[in-house]
């Protein structure tokens, strides 16, 4: 803003004079005044607002008048009525106008350069904010812009081309200077000449309401007219700065301008953003008489943190009348100026070989070291390229000279260019793009270029897992070795069809469900990467391609050869061998010789006796033990009573509990008891149901134990019941309503049980299997009875069933052990009930024998040819005991012919009995004689059977009887009992029968028993045992010599039973012993029999008789087996335990 | 129609099973409470109802052994994997049938009866051989437990319990101590365990007794 001029030069950037300041004033098109030069215009350099083109001081040009019309002067002096626009109701973000409208013009009002240019003071020439100003004269162009031979100014921008300025009105918020003021007189018309007019006051607003051209002189500041923080200038600068896209020349250096002098301004005084000085060729510009803004002494309200822009960059403000249209230089109209501008000549011939290199380090926003700070500058130029100094990255191979391509940058950032980057192996996380880059804010597409950048660029290989890694390299190797797919004849004729067109159906060689996929070449060979990468056998693209024989593809086999020529013929494709059926497994040694030799253990002491290792079981029971219990309380039962017996375990448990479930019944027989079998397994109840009739069937052994000739009756001797179904719901609902489900027997008959109850057993006996069922026992039937409960079970249960022993079993045998103890506790003669007295009727055919203390044998009864019935005074009385009528016979068998039929319950006379007893002659009641079962038949109690006559009575000589001898002692030979127990005995039934008759003696004495004795032969005395075996107690000894009674034997005859002298009686080992021939009479030419008392239980122990079936077979040769075979397993899976240990330990250490 | 029938088979249930638990808790030492039970006939009618119930579960037993003949028989007819097997078991029991039928009307009157032959030289005898193989396996599986990848303190105490209690059932007077030894594990800690599991057992009884009566556990419907 000149100082020395009064002029209007920005007369055309006022407005109409209107107030409203939304109106565009009208442009004066006077040129500015600016552009005339004044050659008394002082020199000024620096900020102010433009230049009017009066560059008096450039020299040579001095004389040249600017046009008229042009105002000379200062410049601008006039209003900014475009600024009038922005007024704070317009927009209320919008900051009050400053009192330096024009700020922006020097730049110094830009947030950028705050703090760098010092706000303009404010010149007298301009007026104040709201000051009305007068319209300035119109300006015209500078002499230095004419060319003599051009056009001049005036005519090329004739007066009145350029409206008048219209006036605005506006009230400056701070006095404006003079509109005059700080223009320099140069600028001013040379018609007046600049005047020194004192800082002042100036009004913003002229009177008219226009910017006042005297406050734009003086170049003051806008100020707001609202308060704020900062000017409406700044606020412009910012929203420039914002918006503005960074010129290149920001980014080029100063040439030939060198180092320029740093502005010695005041620090009010506002370094506008003048242009460089190459851009005005100011260089070389005595700028002695710039007006005080061009040269930037113009001061200007102090404002806060001005930019500062690099010392070196220097430019020259712009001036109030830069803008001012009417005042515009050639250069800066649109139309090429006739003459181009004096200064611009100075360039004309400049290239940019004639400048100077420019120095990069000096430009500030290069920082090669990174820390170079920027100089201070007080124009906008240097002060725009010093931005980012120190931030910004270029690439190393890159000069200043060199344009740089900003998409190329975006493709390919190479890293290598890049020196001071981190190399790519070490980790660099989040990669990061050029600060510049980022700062620049580019986008592509929406994308920030940074972004693009750091997306472009490849992770890491050292980011990656091991696991990727290994796939990576794999996958390159599996590429590299990969041979070239063969593209195929077609591809050599046209090539790259492939790519385009389909591939031939492939055909894997296997079938799978991505048979018939069409592939192109590279998926195929993506997809045998895939197959390689995956450890799968990948198929030879040849393999691939071969189709698969089948009917349905031949055509397409056709086709396949026709169009590949040379590709491989139809391959076959072989189904896969079949597999071998019944493919043979491998023999395992181990498992072989482990198994022969637990057969061999097991199976070997049957027949080699070296091998049977270990003790027998021990012949009697502990004292107070739960199997002494058991036997105890067995042993206890009374004859008739009742036995529930359970039977729980099927065909696998067999082999060791049918011994138990033998003793326990055969102890129960002998204790002439009746047991009664249930069970709620139908195989056991059907297996015990066979054993009791192989102990009581004819051929039995056991009958002779039983003292019985008759075998044993079902639903007599004993009830085989039923199966109980529901398991334990079963037993509980046998234990609520037992004689329901006794009624019946297994095979539907009646058993006569229907009103017993639970009550009325002595004792139940349980054989179970599983822990399970045993416990159901004790669960649901014990608590309902008070009847003890004995448990025998095997080896597997036992643990399990140990609790329970006491509170509800009363006691427990466990395994083959306890079977082969309590057989041999069997043997014992108080185990058998003595049999009934014998009632021998008072017949002279029959005479009783010589009782003795010892309950008589059972004698064999053995009907003569003629044998005689005397009938009793008084017939027994029976029931017909069925379910069914029965059918009588003429004869006592069933091959007899059937005579009538009995009805269930009617009463008969038994009138004799068949000598085995099977069969019963009886009379109806309707007179009717025949023969019936003997089971069918129910005897009144007190009744006995009479007799059995023959069916062709005959009158015989009376019949002596010859009662059997009173003692349990076998005939005079030593014929042992079929048992090993140490005394055999017979038992008499109770129900008493009538003796029978018996064949007639010879008239020989009634012969003695042979009488059998040994000797004892060993060298030293020998142990009298109480049993025969060495596990019984000995009860005395015999010396070397000593003569004893035989009397029996043990079923092995390895023990020999001996009388002593003192009566005693007991057991030697056999070897001990030499056994003398009978004394005595010989054996007698009949037969000898004895009249049994009893023709049920009749049985004579005869010489040739067989000894009874042992209660446990082969207990001994079982036992050793199980001792060496347990001993053997024991052996091996000690060895197998030390082998895997250590094997175990081997592997640890290695 | 569904599910009413649902409803109704768990009101049944529900219904049958409370009054046979009453029936079964009502005892004879209930005190006071004996006569209102008397009264009711309760126990009778619980008794009743486990007659019932064996009858139900044996009539039961025949329809799962004809169903059985019948799934046989369709794979004998649709020649289905194993039907040879098939084939081998209906004639079985056919035979086992026609025989216990001729049997009991008489016809058949060998001594002893070709069913008990069935049963003891047949049946019996190839179960318990079976049986007996087992010995093999349990030996070879009792070899192979103790080889394991890591030896370990388990390991070495159940082959220690494994030896003591074989070799201490041997009747050898040099394994006395062991027999002692199998003695007192079997009486204390065998023991222990046992009544442990018994009354895991009967609590795991109780619950799913008392979850069929609330209606929670309803298996006997589809």
């Amino acid at each position: 803003m000149s100082d020395d001029k009064n002029t209007d030069d920005f007369s055309w950037l006022r407005g109409s004079g209107d107030d409203s300041q939304d109106d565009w004033p009208e442009q004066d098109d006077t040129p500015p005044g600016w552009d005339q030069p004044d050659d008394n215009q002082p020199d000024l350099l620096g900020d102010r607002l433009g230049f009017t083109g009066d560059l008096a001081w450039r020299g040579g040009e001095a004389d040249a008048e600017p046009p008229a019309g042009l105002a000379s002067g200062s410049g601008l002096t006039g209003q900014l009525p475009w600024m009038r626009r922005y007024t704070p109701e317009d927009d209320p973000n919008e900051e009050k106008p400053g009192d330096d409208d024009l700020a922006w013009l020097r730049g110094t009002e830009d947030d950028l350069l705050a703090g760098r240019v010092e706000p303009p003071a404010p010149s007298e020439s301009e007026p104040e904010a709201g000051t009305q100003v007068s319209p300035r004269p119109h300006v015209s162009l500078p002499s230095w812009l004419e060319d003599d031979e051009d056009v001049g100014a005036a005519e090329a921008f004739p007066a009145g081309a350029v409206p008048d300025e219209p006036e605005v009105v506006w009230e400056p918020s701070v006095a404006a200077e003079p509109p005059d003021a700080g223009l320099p007189d140069w600028l001013l018309d040379e018609e007046e000449p600049a005047q020194a007019v004192p800082p002042t006051e100036v009004p913003l607003l002229d009177d008219t309401g226009a910017l006042s051209q005297e406050w734009l002189k003086t170049g003051e500041l806008l100020r707001d007219t609202v308060e704020s923080d900062i000017t409406f200038d700044q606020w412009l600068a910012q929203q420039a700065e914002a918006e503005r896209v960074p010129d290149i020349e920001e980014h080029l250096p100063e040439f030939g301008l060198g180092e320029a002098e740093p502005l010695a301004l005041d620090p009010a005084v506002v370094e506008s953003g003048d242009l460089p000085d190459w851009f005005l060729g100011l260089d070389e510009l005595d700028t002695s008489a710039a007006p005080d803004w061009f040269t930037g002494e113009a001061r200007l309200p102090a404002e806060p943190a001005p930019l500062q822009p690099p010392a070196e960059l220097e430019s020259a403000g712009l001036d109030e009348g830069f803008f001012d249209t009417g005042d515009l230089p050639e250069w800066f109209a649109q139309d090429a100026p006739a003459a181009a501008p004096g200064w611009l000549e100075d360039l004309e011939g400049a290239s940019g070989a004639d400048l100077p290199e420019p120095d990069l380090a000096d430009l500030g926003f290069i920082d090669e070291a990174g820390t170079a700070a920027p100089a201070a500058s007080d124009d906008i130029d240097s002060l725009l390229a010093g931005l980012g100094a120190g931030e910004v990255i270029l690439p190393a191979g890159a000069s200043a000279d060199d344009d740089l391509d900003f998409d190329a940058l975006l493709d390919e950032p190479d890293l290598e260019d890049f020196p001071d980057l981190p190399p790519p192996d070490e980790p660099r996380l989040p990669s990061e793009a050029p600060d510049w880059l980022t700062e620049m804010g580019a986008t592509v597409g929406g994308v920030s270029a940074a972004a693009l950048v750091r997306q472009r660029e490849d992770r890491p290989l050292a980011e990656l897992p091991d696991r990727l890694r290994k796939l990576r390299a794999r996958g390159e190797a599996v590429l590299a070795q990969q041979p070239a797919a063969d593209p195929g004849p077609l591809a050599e004729l046209l090539p790259g069809v492939e790519e385009v067109l389909p591939a031939a159906p492939t055909a894997p060689a296997a079938p799978s469900l991505a048979a018939g996929l069409l592939l192109t070449p590279d998926q195929r060979r993506r997809a045998d990467l895939l197959r390689a990468l995956a450890g799968a056998e990948a198929a030879e693209p040849e393999e691939a391609l071969a189709p698969v024989e089948t009917g349905f593809l031949e055509d397409e086999d056709d086709l396949f050869e026709a169009v590949y020529e040379g590709a491989p013929a139809e391959q076959a494709v072989e189904a896969p061998a079949p597999a071998a059926a019944g493919r043979r497994a491998r023999l395992k040694p181990a498992r072989l010789l482990i198994a022969l030799l637990v057969a061999a253990a097991v199976i070997l002491p049957f027949f080699v006796p070296p091998l049977r290792i270990g003790e027998l079981p021990p012949a009697e029971f502990a004292a107070g033990s739960g199997a002494r219990v058991v036997f105890d309380t067995l042993n206890s039962l009374r004859p008739g009573d009742l036995v529930l017996v359970g039977v729980e375990y099927g065909p696998t448990a067999a082999g060791e509990l049918d011994s138990l479930t033998g003793v326990l019944l055969r102890h129960i027989l002998l204790r002439r008891a009746r047991p009664v079998v249930v069970g709620t397994n139908p195989v056991g109840v059907l297996r015990t149901d066979g054993i009791l009739r192989d102990l009581g069937c004819a051929d039995s052994p056991f009958l002779v134990e039983l003292g019985r000739s008759t075998p044993l009756r079902p639903n007599d001797d004993y009830y085989v019941v039923r199966y109980l179904p529901a398991a334990v719901v079963g037993l509980r609902a046998l234990a609520q309503n037992a004689a329901a489900l006794v009624a019946t027997d297994l095979r539907g008959q009646l058993t006569g049980l229907a009103d017993v109850t639970l009550a009325d057993f002595a004792a139940v006996a349980l054989v179970g299997e599983r822990a399970e069922d045993v416990r159901g026992w004790a669960e649901q039937v014990a608590p309902l009875t008070a009847a003890p409960l004995l448990v025998a079970t095997g080896f597997s249960a036992a643990p399990l069933l140990e609790p329970y022993v006491g509170p509800a079993f009363a006691g427990l045998l466990v395994g083959f052990p306890d079977a082969v103890t309590y057989a041999s506790l069997l043997a014992s003669p108080d185990v058998r009930l003595p049999a009934p007295e014998l009632e021998l009727t008072e017949e002279p055919e029959v005479s009783a024998p010589e009782a003795t203390e010892e309950p008589t044998p059972e004698p064999i009864f053995t009907p003569t040819a003629a044998p005689t019935f005397t009938p009793t005074p008084a017939l027994p009385s029976a029931v017909i005991f069925s379910t069914q009528s029965v059918n009588v016979r003429q004869g006592p068998g069933t091959e007899f012919a059937v005579i009538t039929t009995a009805e269930p319950g009617a009463e008969v006379l038994v009138l004799a009995q068949s000598g085995d007893g099977l069969w019963s002659q009886i009379r109806l009641a309707s007179g009717v004689e025949g023969w019936v079962s003997s089971s069918l038949l129910r005897l009144r109690p007190g009744e006995g059977v009479p007799a059995t006559p023959t069916p062709a009575p005959t009158d015989t000589p009376a019949a002596t009887a010859t009662p059997p001898p009173a003692t349990n002692t076998p005939p005079p030979t030593a014929t042992a009992p079929p048992t090993d127990t140490p005394a055999p005995t017979s038992t008499v039934t109770p129900t008493a029968t009538a003796p029978a008759v018996v064949t007639t003696p010879p008239a020989a004495a009634t012969p003695q028993p042979p009488q059998v004795t040994a000797v004892v032969v060993a060298s030293q005395g020998v142990n009298v045992r109480s049993g025969p075996g060495t596990g019984f107690q000995p009860i005395g000894s015999l010396p070397p010599g000593a003569q004893v009674e035989v009397i029996g034997r043990s079923g092995d005859a390895g023990w020999i039973q001996v009388r002593l002298a003192d009566g005693r009686e007991g057991w030697i080992s056999a070897p001990l012993l030499q056994i003398n021939a009978p004394q005595g009479s010989s054996r007698a030419p009949d037969e000898i029999v004895v009249v049994m008392a009893d023709a049920d239980i009749g049985s004579l122990l005869r010489q040739d008789a067989p000894p009874p079936a042992p209660a446990v077979p082969y207990a001994e040769e079982r036992w050793y087996g199980m001792n060496l075979g347990l001993l053997v397993i024991v052996l091996v899976i000690l060895l197998g335990a030390v082998l895997n240990t250590a094997r175990g330990i081997l592997r640890r250490r290695r | 129609m569904a599910r009413i029938t649902r409803v109704l088979a768990a009101v049944i249930a529900i219904g049958f099973g409370l009054i046979t638990l009453a029936g079964l808790l009502v005892g004879e030492g209930l005190g006071f409470l004996s006569a209102f039970v008397d009264g009711l006939r309760v126990r009778d009618l619980a008794g009743l109802f486990l007659q019932l119930v064996v009858i139900t579960a044996a009539v039961t037993v025949l329809i799962g052994v004809v169903n059985l003949l019948l799934v046989h028989l369709r794979r004998v007819r649709q020649r289905a994997c194993g039907w040879v097997y098939s084939t081998v078991l209906l004639a079985a029991a056919v035979a086992v049938l026609a025989a216990t039928v001729l049997e009991r009307a008489g016809v058949l009157t060998g001594d002893p009866p070709l069913t008990r032959l069935l049963l003891e030289d047949v049946q019996v005898s190839v179960e318990s051989a079976l049986a007996g193989l087992l010995l093999f396996a349990l030996v070879y599986g009792a070899v192979r437990a103790t080889r394991s990848q890591r030896f370990s303190g388990w390991a070495l105490l159940f082959t220690l319990a494994l030896l003591i209690a074989l070799a201490g059932a041997l009747p050898l007077p040099e394994l006395a101590p062991l027999a002692e030894a199998r003695s007192w594990l079997l009486a204390v800690p065998v023991s222990a365990g046992a009544r442990g599991i018994l009354l895991g057992i009967a609590l795991a009884t109780l619950v799913a007794g008392v979850r069929v009566l609330i209606g929670q556990d309803r298996s006997y419907r589809e």
